[in-house]
């Protein structure tokens, strides 16, 4: 018995429709998603719009990052942790998902702060280490006000947003990082090997968020 | 290197990702939690499939329609047998072996549509994506995250087990 392409393309939408019809209504589908999970698709999904111009600037600015990280990987052998980036221009920035091509490349090794301004003290720290990928925040406060965050993140697919900000393209330990600022708040973001690094501050001197970045001990 | 940079830019496929997202995120969530059974990990699977979906944003021609509704329950079905697989290294169960739909309450009739809904999985999705939604080798493999030509080596598996399943139920009368 041969099946044929023709017979196929009739029977597979019966089949389709039964198949969803055994599947519950979308009413009946509700789910309390968690906090994490509802963080990451709002990311996703922001509303305000982005100007043509600065959009476009942000996406040289990230094939920049890319390409840089691209000839940075292909020069050491060790580095075999392979990224795919894939970016979309939102409302109000740029969505990106970084996906590892080497999924036994994704390492985790919780970083340690060398580097702590003085009169900060650790509010709360959390590593949450799973299968898939892993994790490790730590937040510090000052008394006046003034904290900062650092977020270590490992896993085969991320995403996140760069918000409407101009983004300012440095160096932080011999990688190319993106610096956002806005008033008191900061945020710099890099990728260090299977390393996914966010400093964010809020009343923090460009120098302190650099210097924090900086002495991060591997 | 594979690195590459997708823009999706074009203002049509921002609006019906987020329509999507809004329209089908509650039934991945089912279709992902029942086969993993765990909230977290269901999670993650519709963040994935959510992924993979805007990857290939352009493909899918609109957002909310009957059509789309199977494209992502059979993406989202990939992707938590994926994860299921990658979570447990030596799975008890295969589940791709195993039929996942609620295939009790299919007609009895022994016919092709029958037949193809009690495919294993990725053999079903395959046939689905390929005869019913009318995607290319290509872009089935881009959601299933396999090769054009794997793509086309399954679709023909397919097509000899649905003329085993066939024959069966022929015997069997």
């Amino acid at each position: 018995m041969t099946i044929s392409d023709e017979q196929l393309f009739e029977a597979a939408p019966l089949a389709s429709n039964w198949l969803l019809g055994t599947l519950p209504l979308q009413a009946e589908c509700s789910h309390a998603f968690s906090a994490q999970f509802e963080r990451k698709m709002q990311l996703l999904l922001a509303k305000q719009r982005r100007s043509p111009k600065k959009s476009g600037w942000i996406r040289v600015a990230l094939i920049a990052l890319l390409s840089t990280l691209t000839v940075t990987m292909s020069v050491s052998a060790l580095r075999e942790e392979l990224f795919r980036m894939v970016s979309s221009v939102l409302e109000n920035g740029l969505q990106y998902y970084i996906r590892a091509e080497n999924r036994d490349a994704l390492y985790f090794r919780q970083v340690v702060l060398g580097y702590v301004p003085d009169g900060f003290e650790m509010e709360w720290e959390e590593l949450d280490r799973r299968d898939l990928w892993s994790s490790y925040n730590v937040r510090y406060t000052h008394g006046d006000g003034r904290t900062f965050c650092v977020s270590q993140r490992v896993e085969e697919r991320y995403s996140g947003i760069f918000g409407d900000l101009e983004q300012e393209a440095v160096i932080v330990q011999g990688e190319d990082a993106y610096l956002q600022e806005d008033g008191n708040w900061s945020c710099l973001f890099w990728i260090h090997g299977p390393n996914i690094m966010t400093v964010i501050g809020d009343g923090m001197t460009r120098t302190e968020i650099l210097k924090i970045a900086e002495q991060i001990q591997w | 290197m594979l690195v590459y940079v997708q823009m999706l830019e074009n203002e049509g496929d921002r609006e019906k990702f987020e329509a999507m997202y809004w329209a089908y995120r509650g039934l991945l969530f089912h279709v992902s939690n029942r086969i993993l059974q765990n909230v977290q990990d269901a999670e993650d699977a519709v963040q994935q499939t959510f992924l993979k979906i805007a990857e290939n944003i352009e493909t899918v021609a609109q957002p909310v329609h009957p059509k789309t509704r199977a494209l992502v329950s059979i993406i989202a079905e990939r992707t938590a047998i994926d994860l299921y697989r990658a979570k447990r290294r030596h799975p008890t169960v295969d589940l791709d072996e195993l039929p996942l739909f609620y295939t009790d309450r299919l007609p009895e009739e022994g016919n092709l549509s029958a037949a193809i809904a009690v495919l294993p999985p990725r053999y079903r999705q395959v046939i689905l994506l390929k005869y019913d939604l009318g995607y290319s080798n290509g872009e089935i493999g881009a959601f299933l995250g396999c090769t054009p030509e794997t793509v086309s080596q399954i679709a023909h598996r397919a097509k000899e087990k649905l003329a085993v399943i066939l024959q069966q139920k022929e015997e069997h009368i």
